[in-house]
């Protein structure tokens, strides 16, 4: 196998020359440090790096995160830029199946010491009342009709339903919701699988997790975010369910006829896409902001879930307990954004695969309380390991459409960390670190092993060292649910 | 024969499933999909015994070639178990060929609080697809998402 040549810009920058392969339009830029280096160019993500340049109207770089690994056509922590204006397109695959699978951090006034003695059935509590796993229903449902109000109005819907606080929304990526949802650009297929998961958490990485922040990097900050050493914070970690799972599915079928209509020419079919500016990149567009908006609602639906178990098991009121929402970001999604290119400012369609977006202080996106620290980014770590909290910085608007990393990435496969896991009870492990778990399974642990997963803590560092975004917090689990 | 081969694939899953005919191979990789979801040889004895409530669906699938029979296929079961949580046990082909069917098919519903949970598939990708005969009959390979 022919290796991806890099060349080192520094410490944390390495470019895939656009002369690598001749239907790059522009080069690579990874971003990663030496020690992360070798994993990922292990497994193929750096030609799919390479592929992603050749996508019509991609602008500045073919983008990776220091947590990229391989995927379907993009790789996982790819971000790619098009110019709807120079023919840009619009890839399905550079947004993934689970459309805005994203994540959520809730502080609350509690400290370690509050749910310690009581944490194994705190995390029972949880586990009995938010759907978890696999074919598993939820109990808020909505009507064909109700439907298409979850599906305009995302987060919004939910906080108008009583589930959750306006202030939710001010806090949530784009208020939310998406403008330019269509409820008619999606399948029947998606709204009969779509309509019993609203409120469910889903299975294999997504988690509800119960977290104490164990180092504070930057006091000034985490002040302003209400956040100290000791506290206890709640992260949950979803995305869209069966509903964005059938969009995209749905999607790709027309993405692959579209390369034919449209004379494109990708290396990978996985990179199948459509013209913004044509009629399947626009519906494509409809029904992926329909499904980022049902993946809002869901996490605020959960979020609701979780409120209500804590004040019921602690016996708190909200405002005892406090648990209020920091930031929701989402790191699957495509959005309109606002870059400079070529000199001028443009409005550029920017792909987030497994990246989340960490845009600067001043940016007008921002809530009010949070435009002079910039956006809080959640970087969720893995079972057992820390999570941190970050905020983006002008570097990150700069160099990458203000975007960094989104998690730790996949190091083994689920096969191999079954493998690795027999004979180990993991939960056991677990729990003698003082992490209580409960999983849907056995497997469901298991695979979801620590060691599966590249740390994310060398992860945090290479985007803090790049500077694409700063450490505020960092935080480990005491409790997880998961599917 | 082995009917199917479950293999690892970075974050994903595959099944590499074999049949002596196209029809077996589509029942093959109906079981392989069924077990990567749950136990499906507890649920197949359980509704052999009749414990449990059969749920009949009728399923019809027409498609340009038989590589994109199989793939609507798992497709085809993968919606019905996400949308209606059903399992399948037992099918009837009433009409087949390698580019369109129509099967009465038998099965129950899974039930989350009794049915060993594995993993959630999102979906039945392209990567990778192969579909392929020999003197020896049909092999496949499918990887999914999960």
């Amino acid at each position: 196998m022919l290796t991806v040549p890099l060349i080192k810009i520094d410490e944390y920058r390495w470019e895939i020359p656009q002369s690598y392969k001749p239907g790059m339009r522009v080069p690579g830029l990874i971003f990663a440090d030496k020690k992360l280096l070798p994993k990922i160019q292990s497994d193929r993500s750096l030609e799919q790096v390479a592929n992603v340049a050749h996508l019509p109207g991609i602008v500045g770089h073919a983008l990776a995160m220091p947590d990229i690994h391989w995927g379907y056509g993009f790789p996982i922590g790819g971000v790619a830029a098009t110019d709807p204006e120079e023919g840009g397109v619009i890839s399905p695959g550079g947004v993934g199946y689970d459309i805005n699978c994203g994540v959520r951090l809730l502080r609350t006034q509690l400290t370690e010491d509050d749910v310690r003695p009581e944490l194994r059935g705190l995390v029972g509590a949880l586990f009995n009342r938010i759907p978890c796993g696999v074919g598993q229903s939820g109990e808020i449902r909505a009507g064909r009709k109700e439907m298409r109000r979850v599906l305009l109005r995302g987060a919004r819907w939910a906080v108008e339903n009583g589930l959750g606080d306006p202030s939710d929304v001010d806090h949530t990526e784009a208020r939310g919701a998406l403008e330019g949802a269509d409820p008619d650009a999606v399948s029947e297929r998606a709204y009969e699988r779509g309509y019993d998961q609203l409120g469910t958490l889903g299975s294999g990485n997504h988690f509800l997790e119960i977290q104490v922040i164990d180092r504070v990097f930057d006091e000034e900050v985490a002040s302003l975010l209400g956040l100290s050493l000791g506290q206890v914070t709640v992260m949950i970690h979803s995305g869209s369910r069966g509903f964005g799972y059938q969009i995209c599915e749905d999607s790709l079928e027309a993405a692959r006829r579209s390369l034919v209509r449209y004379k494109i020419q990708v290396p990978d079919i996985q990179l199948a896409c459509a013209p913004i500016h044509s009629p399947e990149g626009r519906h494509y567009l409809a029904a992926m902001r329909a499904a980022a908006n049902y993946a809002w609602a869901n996490r605020q639906c959960l979020t609701a879930l979780a409120r209500e178990v804590f004040e019921q098991f602690l016996k708190r009121s909200p405002r005892d307990l406090g648990m209020d929402l920091i930031y929701d970001v989402a790191h699957n999604i495509a959005k309109f954004e606002k870059f400079k290119s070529g000199g001028k400012e443009k409005m550029l369609c920017v792909h987030r695969k497994g990246a989340t977006r960490a845009f600067a202080p001043g940016e007008a996106d921002l809530p009010e309380d949070y435009r002079e620290i910039g956006q809080p980014v959640i970087i969720p770590g893995d079972m057992g390991r820390n999570s941190y909290l970050l905020v983006g910085t002008q570097q990150a608007m700069d160099e990458t459409f203000g975007t960094c990393c989104h998690g730790a990435g996949r190091a083994m496969s689920r096969v191999a960390a079954l493998k690795a896991a027999r004979g180990r009870s993991i939960a056991r492990e677990l729990e003698a670190k003082g992490i209580i778990v409960m999983a849907r399974g056995h497997k469901g642990i298991a695979e979801e092993q620590p060691d599966a997963y590249k740390d994310v803590n060398e992860v945090v560092d290479a985007v803090h060292g790049a500077g694409l975004a700063r450490k505020i917090v960092r935080m480990r689990p005491v409790g997880v649910i998961k599917g | 024969m082995q009917p199917y081969r479950i293999f690892e694939h970075t974050a994903d899953v595959g099944l590499k499933i074999r049949g002596r005919t196209f029809r077996e191979l589509l029942k093959n990789a109906g079981a392989g999909f069924f077990n990567l979801l749950t136990d499906y040889a507890a649920i197949r004895r359980e509704a052999a015994s009749g414990s449990r409530r059969t749920v009949r669906r009728l399923l019809s699938l027409k498609t340009a070639d038989p590589g994109d029979l199989l793939l609507a296929w798992l497709r085809e079961l993968l919606f019905l178990f996400s949308a209606k949580k059903l399992i399948f046990y037992h099918y009837e082909f009433l009409d087949f060929s390698k580019t369109k069917m129509r099967v009465r098919a038998l099965g129950v519903k899974f039930d989350p609080s009794r049915d060993e949970q594995k993993l959630e598939v999102k979906a039945v990708t392209y990567h990778h697809f192969e579909l392929k005969k020999n003197k020896r009959g049909w092999t496949a390979t499918v990887i999914f998402d999960i």
